[in-house]
């Protein structure tokens, strides 16, 4: 029986193999009346990483730098998952609208199943690919690695979610730690807004270990996962207070501009 | 004794210094100017021409490098670039 006001997602992957049946089976609690507010927070999350996706696209095109390819990338694919999420949500809430109570993803509903996995496998990927951007190396075979480990774990576990949230916590407390070395070197505010996003990104994905047991933990952990990102949007747009502000006097094929000499040296 | 420069601060100042040659400088002036021992600088150079920042040309037997479009817009956008890379911890 669930509770008035809530809906219970319940996520249930039977199969056989042989002689054992083996149970996935992960359910979580949600008010219905965050349902919405959820898929706002969705569709900006989705936003903000691909704001960030696409500004680092741009700082590659204009430096060549591979570090900021690979984090344009890894942001990108993060903001592939949120909208697989996001879409996932709003097909949710049409059947909470239906006053369906519990509702049950399993098998049958290959397409809502398929979209969690493919979540999945686009998060996994975009916050190993951050984390490798994050390294002094550029080693192919490291990255592959890292990846290829952390798929699948996920994919081999029974409780694919809870794995997930574990794995995030992990891999994003080891990226918020690299930014807390780098604002105590470069003392940078934006450097300590990041460390602190990714430090509530890392805590806001245990609720896929309490969402279960806690009524409350999806709203809690889900709103702090907004704020990390709203912090990360704000290091951004600080960070773009250069952008199209320098002037460069143009050459053409050796010959000295009429701007020449008037033009001040960056700092 | 200042500060160690970064890459990017240092594939500025070699940008800046063909820049302030009129677009095309001999490699010993880069030398002077850009505070680099001879095996950075040759390390620098290569990249640069690399990443399409600067073209290497030959004219009787004399080496020069002449800064490209791509060059001169990293150096206008450097102020943005360095800002980005230093926030989030990719520099």
């Amino acid at each position: 029986m669930v509770m008035k006001g809530f809906s219970l997602i319940l996520l249930h992957n039977a199969y056989k193999c042989k002689s054992v049946f083996y149970i996935m089976l992960y359910a979580y609690l949600i008010p219905n009346w965050f349902f919405p507010v959820d898929f706002t927070f969705s569709v900006l999350n989705a936003l903000i990483t691909l704001a960030v996706a696409i500004t680092a696209l741009m700082v590659y095109r204009a430096s060549d730098e591979l570090a900021v390819k690979r984090f344009g990338l890894g942001f990108g694919m993060i903001a592939i998952a949120y909208i697989i999420w996001a879409a996932d949500l709003f097909l949710l809430l049409n059947s909470i609208q239906d006053g369906i109570r519990v509702i049950i993803l399993d098998r049958a509903q290959s397409l809502g199943f398929f979209s969690y996995y493919l979540y999945i496998i686009f998060f996994v990927c975009g916050i190993v690919t951050l984390a490798y951007s994050t390294f002094k190396i550029n080693k192919d075979g490291v990255y592959y690695l890292l990846l290829g480990t952390s798929l699948l774990v996920v994919a081999s576990s029974l409780y694919k979610f809870i794995t997930l949230g574990i794995l995030n916590f992990f891999i994003l407390s080891y990226i918020s730690y690299h930014y807390f070395t780098r604002w105590t070197e470069n003392k940078n505010r934006n450097t300590l807004y990041l460390c602190i996003s990714f430090a509530l990104l890392s805590l806001s994905g245990l609720h896929y270990v309490f969402g279960a047991s806690s009524f409350y933990s999806f709203v809690i952990c889900h709103t702090i996962e907004f704020l990390a990102y709203a912090l990360m949007f704000k290091a951004l747009i600080s960070s773009l207070k250069y952008y199209g502000n320098n002037k460069v006097a143009k050459l053409s094929k050796g010959e000295l501009s009429s701007n020449y000499g008037k033009e001040k040296k960056p700092a | 004794m200042g500060k160690k420069r970064s890459r990017l601060e240092i594939i500025r100042d070699i940008l800046e210094v063909i820049r302030n040659k009129s677009g095309k400088i001999k490699p010993t002036h880069i030398l002077y100017k850009s505070n680099l021992s001879y095996g950075m600088m040759e390390e620098y150079l290569d990249e640069l021409i690399e990443k399409g920042f600067i073209k290497e040309t030959t004219n009787k037997g004399s080496k020069s490098y002449i800064i490209t479009e791509k060059g001169l817009n990293y150096l206008s956008q450097y102020r943005m670039i360095s800002e980005f890379t230093d926030s989030f911890g990719l520099s």
